[in-house]
């Protein structure tokens, strides 16, 4: 009953994340945001996982985790190097 | 009982994490109130979803994910805010 509640309260959370991320006027918000989305996912994902109770559907969790970090340490890298690869 | 009192605290700091998103301006102090309060709000979830599925294989899984978040959280955030500074974005509100 109270995992239910939680989804929908993180569901509800993304779509008002997504309305901020079209909203937003500066690059280096967006990036914030883009990082908050992917932990709301990864919440979600967990969330579910314990609620169907399927240990294995743990692991796209953890491949989640890594590749959101990746992807926003070096979109900021660059991005601080103006655009260019070096 | 703890478990429901967690639930609902994860409820408070998720919620509260995202007005704070809208009230406050300049990039800096949103980088510093979403990230602390998303931290919490992972805290706190997790070790409730700990306390419900018991002494299993799942609990080691969640235990994993929690400490690579908060290993790595804190880096992604700095990372943003100092490649922010770098490029010479000032802040808003002075000391």
């Amino acid at each position: 009953m109270m995992l239910e509640i939680t989804m929908y309260i993180i569901i509800i959370s993304i779509l008002v994340l997504i309305v901020y991320l079209i909203k937003s006027k500066s690059i280096w918000e967006k990036i914030m945001v883009m990082n908050l989305l992917s932990i709301k996912t990864i919440l979600f994902i967990t969330v579910f996982t314990v609620w169907t109770n399927i240990p294995e559907m743990l692991d796209i969790t953890l491949t989640y985790s890594i590749i959101g970090f990746i992807a926003i340490t070096l979109i900021s890298r660059f991005l601080l190097s103006g655009g260019r690869l070096k | 009982m703890i478990y429901s009192l967690l639930i609902l605290l994860s409820w408070f700091f998720l919620i509260i994490g995202i007005i704070g998103l809208f009230r406050i301006k300049g990039i800096y102090e949103r980088l510093l109130s979403s990230s602390k309060i998303d931290s919490v709000t992972v805290i706190t979830l997790i070790f409730a979803l700990i306390i419900r599925s018991g002494y299993s294989f799942m609990t080691v899984k969640l235990l994993i994910i929690l400490i690579f978040y908060m290993l790595t959280n804190p880096i992604a955030n700095q990372i943003v805010a100092s490649s922010a500074f770098k490029h010479g974005v000032k802040p808003k509100s002075r000391m």
